[in-house]
């Protein structure tokens, strides 16, 4: 039998590591992540698919009864970020942010990684911390990107004097830009709501395409639920209720109410997410 | 019996330090009790075995110690600090491998072990790169760093899986079945890395299935069965104090069975012949029993009783045949 | 056990907050409040509404109708609740924008020191009224020369038919207001109990106007700001130049007056709307009990029908006909020698005889028979 060695005389001192070394390696892990990259690639091409087919089709509207913007209104630098937002956001974007918060937790979950971090130690709230600031910037990154490529799509077939809004005035480009950038703004504060709902299943399941459907799911239930007038007390309460309201920086001047009850409600989602989410990381079995 | 108690103390010296110690630790899932009271001590220095059948706790009570998962009931101490609630001031200085590598498919080894690098408080932001490298040497993977885990073989895992265990200057390193999974090269590698934190001085503790991988590498054993501790000391303390056996090779094992049981001489059928207690007998008689009984003896051999044997006896649901400790007894006698 | 009771809260507190915040935004801001405002009579409060003038403000119009009129059986839950909001931003003299909210197009109407200007983004036309003095079109009250007089004029003419009071005061677009009520006297035979118009108690315009049926809490016409800021606004609001690609036309001065929202002699709408029906309408009764009676141009039933067989599809029902059509959305009545088809809403009864005759009004359906009769 070996014998028996002095403990070592390491001391065991409080360390912790520095919380942006933890969210660079956070966003490292994300954008390498092939599943991110393909999803981002997609989002990105969308709207220069819409501005060659707009250019190319000359615009008949379609028998939709409420066509998105960039039919009704000629394919500009404004309306096509703006519309390609919109229609985005009807499955694509909320995709994305559902996407990556399953990973997040319940992929990481069932890798069998989360327990490399929690070991390390990282504290359960720093780790949901690190992992909502996570999706959060891929909720940004998403909605960065359709606006960017829309705004640049628009303006190779239009140029930049053809930035007119509903109300047929033409905006300044900075202002139209200036637009772009509330909209993606404000698109991203919604699919941080969808991100944080998202973030407390995932914190319940290893399987992140259970978050998937559940998320996705809900989503396209709350807008079938808002076609149906006779539910419109429940309507306040669905997130998508507000979505529609992204037209509205398309009017000059912009109609702000229905955008802020949407941030509003937003916040409401994320509290509500968030909270959720933080009570099972604390007490779940890692 | 009581120099069964953990060597050190039994022999007088100051207590030694603990790098782990459980109380009353009682762990109830909905339904089921996967840990019931386990008293376990893991001295500081010591390279642990623990035993234990499948669904015997093992796991749960290794999750315990690390904080992943809270116990229902007792007390966990790591390092001196109460877990989960001192895990910031322990855990830093303890690597672990549980249930598997846990790593992404689709990043490089390399890659894999920095992102969980990023999150060691133990190491700088400069150091990170050196320490992961030297923990893909230590295991042999320097090779095979920059390929993609998802490529690797399950040896290739589970060795990256202890370089991760390995990444930080630890006190105290956790190995949940390390050598899952390896080729026999494999594991003579995981003990030699077993040996060299032993020789540092750093705490190891081993569960593993494989008697003979703990029989080689550990100090000491801890036994659980059925969510509780049956055994536990210093390896060779727990092996001595079990009686001495005589392994009888004949052609005819039932009948030598008969023969010396009709002599009140404990015995039983082994694969390799025929095992006999020495504990109230001499081999001379035993051997003598044999011939009068007409029994072929063509080799009588003394054994001293392998882990093997004593995994055995304590763990099997119904007693061996005339086991001289009632199962339920064991864990008095052993603490 | 502690972090199971620390998690347990967070997660009880922050669930409660966010749909307490969620239900906050359901709540109408101001529910139910009463204010206290000075005294006014009604006669007082007309005539500080006449005298009026619209300070510079901006706001939001909703307008929703509750009529109860019959869906299309092809599109469920149409027509319950329409509703259409617009947003109004005026400068306090004779600038003035409105912009209707049409799904994702706009209707803009704007009229200023340059003249007066529609824009329709979904046909992407811009129309120029030259010579409108747009202040013409705002009634300025009749060129009543004493606001006092003209308001118990106004007074007066109304108690024929109604009673006019102040019922309280009320909150609209989260402002103070009167509430003045119209309720029709005892002998009108009507379906309406009362229409009410809020008066905002510092600015005296009206800020919201209410039609209620008879038997129901709820308003079947309801107009009025759900927002209403009094600032002043930019300039550049009230002016107008038509975007690049757009069509420009120039409208006949004469027709422009028509197009521009109608405050105008209601009895020339008549005429116009006779003369669109190809018919001619004429007018029975007065105040509340008023009917409208007139031909039915025989294009209109066979064009609905066209549209309900296209609805149908190929494998829809068989051929409609026009009385088929009728009769989808009505009753068969017979009564008094006339028979016909009725249609009932919560604020009126329309009927159609089979001689071709139509009569509506906010009336049971014997006050329309009776109409008919008298033709």
């Amino acid at each position: 039998m070996t014998t028996m060695i002095a403990p070592s005389e390491l001391r065991l001192t409080r360390a912790r590591v520095g919380l942006p070394r933890l969210l660079w390696a956070e966003l490292r892990w994300i954008f390498r992540r092939p599943r991110t990259r393909v999803m981002l690639g997609l989002l990105a091409v969308i709207p220069v698919i819409i501005g060659i087919v707009l250019t190319f089709a000359d615009g008949g509207p379609t028998g939709d009864a409420d066509p998105p913007v960039f039919v009704t209104l000629a394919s500009s630098a404004l309306a096509l970020p703006i519309g390609a937002l919109t229609v985005l956001m009807s499955l694509l974007l909320p995709l994305a942010i559902t996407n990556s918060s399953g990973d997040a937790l319940a992929g990481e979950q069932a890798n069998g990684t989360l327990r490399g971090w929690l070991l390390a130690p990282v504290s359960r709230g720093r780790l949901l911390l690190v992992k909502a600031f996570g999706v959060a910037v891929v909720g940004l990154v998403a909605a960065g990107l359709v606006g960017t490529t829309g705004v640049l799509t628009g303006l190779v077939s239009n140029g930049t004097d053809g930035l007119i809004t509903l109300s047929g005035t033409t905006l300044p480009l900075l202002d139209a830009l200036g637009r772009v950038a509330i909209a993606v703004g404000w698109v991203t504060v919604q699919l941080w709501a969808l991100g944080a709902v998202a973030l407390a299943i995932s914190a319940c399941t290893e399987h992140p395409m259970l978050v998937l459907a559940t998320v996705l799911g809900g989503v396209i239930v709350s807008q079938l639920l808002l076609v149906f007038d006779s539910l419109a007390w429940l309507h306040p309460f669905l997130l998508p209720s507000s979505w529609e309201s992204m037209i509205n920086l398309v009017r000059d001047p912009i109609w702000w109410d229905g955008l802020g009850e949407g941030l509003v409600r937003a916040a409401c989602y994320m509290v509500i997410g968030l909270s959720l989410a933080y009570a099972r990381i604390v007490t779940s079995d890692g | 019996m009581t120099e069964m108690m953990t060597g050190a103390a039994a022999e007088g010296a100051a207590a030694p330090r603990l790098a782990a110690r459980t109380r009353r630790l009682r762990k109830v899932y909905r339904s089921a009790v996967a840990v019931d009271g386990v008293d376990m001590d893991v001295p500081e220095g010591a390279v642990v075995g623990m035993l234990g059948p499948n669904g015997s706790g093992k796991t749960t009570t290794i999750r315990m110690l690390l904080g992943l998962v809270r116990p229902t009931e007792g007390d966990v101490e790591l390092l001196g600090q109460p877990m989960p609630a001192a895990s910031e001031l322990s855990l830093p200085h303890v690597g672990a491998l549980v249930e598997g590598p846990g790593f992404h498919p689709f990043l490089s080894g390399r890659d894999n072990l920095l992102r969980l690098a990023a999150a060691e408080p133990l190491l700088g932001r400069r150091q990170v790169d050196t320490a992961v490298t030297d923990a893909l040497e230590r295991v042999g993977l320097a090779d095979a760093a920059h390929r993609a885990y998802r490529g690797y073989s399950l040896g290739m895992k589970q060795r990256l899986g202890l370089a991760g265990a390995l990444l930080a200057p630890r006190r105290f390193v956790v190995l949940d079945e390390p050598t899952n999974g390896l080729d026999p090269a494999g594991t003579r590698e995981v003990r030699r890395v077993i040996a060299d934190l032993h020789a540092e001085g750093v705490t190891v503790l081993v569960s593993s299935h494989l008697l003979a991988e703990v029989e080689a590498t550990c100090t000491h054993v801890v036994v659980l069965n059925q969510g509780a501790v049956v055994a536990q000391g210093e390896l060779d303390d727990l092996l001595e104090s079990n009686s001495p056996t005589l392994l009888v090779s004949t052609p005819d094992g039932p009948r030598a069975v008969d023969a010396l049981r009709d002599n009140r001489i404990p015995a039983r059928l082994a694969p390799d012949g025929v095992r006999v207690d020495l504990s109230a007998t001499t081999s001379s008689s035993v051997i003598e029993t044999l011939v009068r009984a007409d029994v072929a003896v063509e080799e009588a051999r003394r054994e001293r009783t392998g882990l093997e044997d004593l995994f055995a006896r304590l763990t099997q649901a119904e007693p061996v045949e005339q086991d001289d400790v009632p199962l339920d007894r064991v864990p008095e006698l052993m603490s | 056990m502690q972090p199971k009771t620390k998690g347990i809260a967070v997660a009880v507190t922050g669930t409660t907050a966010g749909l307490v915040g969620l239900l906050v935004m359901t709540l109408p801001a101001d529910a139910d409040q009463e204010p206290e405002l000075p005294e006014l009579s009604a006669t007082e409060l007309v005539e500080s509404a006449l005298t009026a003038k619209a300070p510079a403000f901006e706001g939001t119009v909703e307008v929703t109708n509750d009529l109860g009129l019959p869906s299309l059986p092809a599109l469920p839950g149409l027509g319950l609740a329409n509703a259409e909001s617009a947003r109004i931003y005026h400068d306090g003299d004779d600038g003035a924008r409105l912009s209707v909210q049409r799904g994702s197009t706009e209707f803009t109407a704007v009229t200023g020191p340059d003249g007066t200007w529609t824009y329709d983004s979904e046909s992407n036309t811009a129309t120029k009224y030259p010579g409108v003095d747009p202040t013409e079109t705002v009634p300025r009250h009749g060129g009543l020369s004493d606001p006092a007089r003209a308001a118990t004029e106004i007074i007066d003419v109304l108690s024929d038919s109604s009673t006019v009071t102040i019922d309280g005061t009320a909150r609209v677009a989260d402002r103070d207001a009167y509430e003045l009520v119209l309720t029709p006297k005892p002998s009108e035979r009507t379906l309406l109990r009362e229409v009410t118009v809020a008066i905002d108690a510092a600015t005296k315009l009206p800020l919201r106007f209410e039609v209620m049926p008879n038997g129901s809490p709820e308003p079947v016409v309801s107009a009025g700001f759900t927002e209403f800021d009094v600032t002043a606004q930019p300039d550049e609001l009230f002016a107008f130049t038509p975007p690049r690609d757009a069509d420009v036309t120039t409208a006949d001065p004469d027709k422009a007056r028509k197009a521009l929202p109608k405050h105008a002699d209601p009895s020339q709408a008549l005429d116009d709307v006779g003369e669109a029906l190809g018919g001619s309408l004429s007018v029975t009764g007065s105040g509340w009990d008023t009917v409208l009676t007139g031909a039915v141009p025989e294009e209109a039933f066979a064009e609905a029908a066209e549209r309900l067989n296209e609805l149908g599809g190929p494998d829809g029902p068989p051929e409609t006909t026009a009385l088929d059509v009728l009769n989808q959305f009505g009753e068969r009545f017979s009564e008094g020698g006339v028979s016909g088809t009725e249609f009932t809403t919560h604020a009126g009864t329309g009927v159609v005889t089979d001689d071709g005759r139509f009569a509506v009004g906010a009336v049971p359906r014997q006050v329309l028979i009776e109409a008919l009769e008298q033709q």
